[in-house]
């Protein structure tokens, strides 16, 4: 059974307050505000996050706002845009540790909490707007980050697959926005989807702390302008693949990286979701997988070569990091090694230890504020309720080895992605 | 300590009569244990004394020791972490190699898998050859990171000769000379009571993990071993120097080479350096607003110190669309604390900073066991630290800034983009 369970009540309309009691040294708040994602607003909701880091209405500048959050014992304040199942966040956390560790009074966590409200709805403006040389910096500042993804190959593959991947589906639209939409986004325009989105979105507020009836009271008050109720959240369908969708893209690079991603090509029940994930350790999440000991460890076709469930859609993504001359091998190998677990059966061996390997990560959760706080925002947004880890624990203990290869047989290949330092001819 | 903070993290250290140290921490809270093994063995010991012999390995050699220690002659201890579902890995550093695993269930069991296979070398030529591929390829991973190629890059520069301008991984061709014999006297000379620590925190016993460490280090032996240290310096190499990447904007990585602190106040005086940096160039500092507020900088700038027994800098990096501008800004800054001294009142937002840092950092298992670790490994301990940071003032501040960041031994290297 949990040792804490959340407790999640809607305090006003569309906000929901969720606490955990936990005994944790490093508490943490955080506030995520929903929308269903919209092409043509996710640039400026990229942007927005980077505003919000200017400075608060009382502390209006960002070194002196930052130098405040010292004062608070090097109170964490971030600020985040991100994007899950068709839903566009922005999220703010202040994290901090524990005031009574540190003699510092109860008073701690509710400047915490007031500084983290002022940066979400009361952030430096002048007349009622950014200003306009921090949004010029700021959009400055988003351009590169997005011309930069280039930089780290591996996710640069990852990106290019998934865009592969998800083509014009909504899912597929990039965290970061679009260059064209920057440089074309308006002070105006950016003034009014800012303010359109504080009004619309659904709040979900999570403290991990020791003092969660309390701020649950203040925040009510703080929330009682809010009127919109909370959306529907849209359910999407399966991203189906007919012919597999290949892609070479070149750089500079000595090595080369492969993703493939597998799909079933229709929506998974929980139960599936659950057995997709026994089947990524068994397969290649784990350093007893197939994938590690087979292709890594015994034919030595890369340094490394591992895979990892996409549940939402019911998809496994494989990461390979290979030498050039292997990069047709590398993708034959995988084939061959889920060809073998399909028509060869899992070993009671490996399915334990993918198994023991899934336990200790669901055990783990709790053991720290940032992880229980991830795993419950995911589940709300995924499923749109608490789920306890407990529980997905024990539908993972339940899943058997035909569950495993029901969902292992019904994946096909549909994106193949390099990023590559061969010459064009080569 | 002031007395307005009441730190006491439960932090135990028990000392083996081999000379072992052995840190705890339990947290009964939580659900999982954390617990690392590691040496003061890194990449740059590459020439040391062992009963009597004077011994050089090439370039890389720490690392693949690691690689190599996680099989012996019947298994592999990924198999053996396996059985008891703890999460196992293990890295190289320039001046140590840590093996760690995390555990929920099976914690003491891990336990005696981690302390035996350690402690279990076996090493052929066979193994060794299949290691070579799998270590290539991962060097390759890295020449394609511009992170670590800055970093190489600007060490290449400022050191002439000292191995820390080497690759942690080597080169193909250096790990190409390695030998069982080699990996033996490696382990022979390193892996030693008196050179190692185990810090354990997390959900477990402390007396019975006390009891399973005593049963399994107690009989690990001392040998006559000494690092040889490296000829170095002080003038940088070359001050300057780039490179291409496909990478969208310059990059810059600027040091300053530094003469290492005395061993035995290398923890305090590194914590000291730090807190001077953050004042000067972290994000509350006006050079970073400025910078930013620029175009000069985003949020990749930051700083690192790089310090081993007889090797220190201090690094600045980060993008910038205009590197010479960039450094020319961060030594104007320096100088002018150095002219005008340091505020009071930034000694004491970093002060608060870094004690609510600590007490996030012993909130979870691995942080804190690796907190403890790297404290053991610079000869303080985390309690130092705080006891330091409560004590710190402007004058020792201003003392140590005085010492530091000469710009004539300083080096600057860029990653310039690759036009496609």
């Amino acid at each position: 059974m949990a040792k804490d369970r959340l407790t999640r009540e809607e305090i006003a309309p569309g906000v929901f307050y969720s606490y955990i009691d936990g005994n944790y040294r490093r508490n943490k708040l955080l506030i995520s505000l929903r929308t269903p994602m919209n092409r043509d607003t996710v640039t400026a909701t990229a942007l927005i996050p980077y505003l919000l880091d200017r400075g608060t209405a009382s502390v209006p500048d960002k070194t002196k706002l930052k130098r405040k959050l010292d004062m608070l014992y090097g109170a964490d304040l971030q600020t985040y845009s991100s994007s899950q199942d068709g839903l566009r966040m922005v999220n703010a956390y202040i994290a901090g540790a524990d005031e009574t560790l540190l003699g510092a009074g109860r008073s701690l966590s509710e400047k915490r909490m007031r500084l983290l409200y002022e940066a979400l709805y009361d952030p430096y403006l002048m007349n009622d707007a950014f200003p306009a040389k921090h949004i010029d910096t700021e959009k400055e500042v988003l351009r590169e980050r997005i011309l930069s993804e280039i930089d780290d190959k591996r996710l640069f593959c990852l990106r290019s697959a998934l865009k592969l991947f998800y083509g014009d589906d909504i899912r597929g639209i990039p965290n970061t926005g679009y260059i064209e939409d920057l440089e074309k986004l308006g002070h105006d325009e950016f003034r009014s989807i800012w303010k359109d989105y504080l009004e619309n979105s659904t709040v979900e507020i999570l403290n991990v702390s020791g003092n969660g009836e309390s701020l649950k009271r203040k925040f009510a008050e703080m929330y009682s302008w809010k009127k919109a109720a909370p959306f529907r959240k849209e359910d999407f369908g399966p991203i189906v693949i007919p012919e597999v969708r290949r892609e070479t893209k070149r750089v500079d690079a000595e090595q080369d990286k492969i993703i493939m991603i597998y799909t079933a090509g229709r929506t998974f029940s929980e139960r599936e979701k659950a057995a997709l994930r026994v089947f990524s350790a068994v397969f290649g999440g784990i350093t007893t997988s197939r994938l590690f000991l087979n292709v890594r460890e015994r034919d030595h076709l890369c340094y490394y070569c591992s895979s990892s469930p996409f549940v939402a859609s019911a998809s496994l993504l494989i990461d390979s990091g290979v030498a050039r001359k292997n990069h047709k091998k590398i993708e034959e190998a995988v084939a061959e090694e889920l060809d073998l677990l399909i028509s060869e059966g899992i070993g009671d061996e490996e399915f334990m230890f993918s198994k023991l390997a899934l336990t200790n990560a669901y055990k783990s959760i709790r053991d720290s504020a940032d992880s229980i706080s991830s795993w419950y925002l995911g589940t709300i947004l995924r499923k749109g309720y608490v789920s306890e880890p407990e529980e997905d624990l024990a539908l993972m203990e339940s899943i058997t080895k035909e569950d495993v290869l029901e969902i292992a047989s019904s994946m096909k290949l549909a994106v193949v992605e390099r990023v590559t330092g061969e010459a064009e001819n080569a | 300590m002031r007395k307005d903070i009441r730190m006491d993290l439960g932090i135990r250290k028990t000392v083996l009569d081999n000379g072992l140290t052995i840190f705890t921490c339990p947290m009964p809270e939580k659900s999982s244990a954390f617990a690392l093994f590691g040496t003061k063995f890194g990449s740059v010991d590459q020439h040391f004394m062992l009963d009597g012999r004077e011994i050089t390995v090439p370039s890389g050699t720490a690392h693949f020791l690691e690689h190599k220690l996680f099989e012996n002659e019947d298994s592999d201890a990924f198999k053996l972490f396996a059985r008891t579902g703890a999460s196992s890995n293990a890295y190289t550093s320039y001046d140590r190699t840590c093996f760690v695993f995390q555990a929920t269930d099976g914690f003491y069991d891990s336990l005696r898998i981690l302390l035996s296979f350690v402690r279990e070398p076996y090493f052929t030529k066979e193994t060794i050859d299949k290691e070579q591929g799998i270590i290539s390829e991962e060097i390759r991973m890295y020449s394609d990171s511009p992170v670590w190629q800055l970093l190489a890059g600007v060490l290449g520069l400022v050191y002439e000769k000292h191995p820390i301008r080497e690759d942690i991984a080597g080169t193909e061709e250096s790990i190409g000379r390695i030998t069982p014999e080699m990996l033996y006297d490696c382990y022979n000379a390193f892996y030693t009571p008196d050179n190692m620590v185990l810090s354990i925190a997390g959900k477990f016993d402390e007396e019975k993990t006390i009891e399973i460490c005593r049963e399994a280090l107690s009989d690990m032996k001392r040998r006559d071993s000494k690092k040889l240290p490296v000829r170095e310096g002080c003038e940088v190499a070359v001050r300057s120097g780039s490179r291409e990447m496909s990478v969208a904007m310059k990059q810059f990585s600027y040091a300053y080479k530094e003469k290492a602190f005395p061993v035995e106040r290398q923890y305090m005086s590194e914590l000291y350096l730090e807190i001077l940096l953050y004042i000067m160039a972290g994000s509350t500092s006006r050079l970073y607003g400025e910078l930013y507020d620029d175009g000069l900088i985003n949020s990749s700038f930051g700083f690192e110190i790089l310090e081993g027994d007889d090797f220190m800098s201090v690094i600045f990096s980060g993008d910038s669309r205009d590197p010479e501008e960039t450094v020319r800004r961060i030594g104007k800054a320096i100088e002018g604390f150095k002219r005008n001294g340091i505020p009071n009142v930034r000694v004491e937002e970093v002060r608060r900073l870094l004690l609510g840092d600590t007490v996030c950092c012993m909130d979870e298992p691995e942080a804190a066991a690796s907190e403890m670790a790297a404290a053991y490994f610079k000869k303080g301990s985390v309690y130092d630290k705080i006891s330091a940071v409560c004590a710190v003032n402007r004058q020792d501040l201003e003392k140590m800034l005085s010492e530091h960041f000469d710009s004539s031994k300083a080096a600057l290297f860029i990653i310039n983009p690759k036009e496609s």
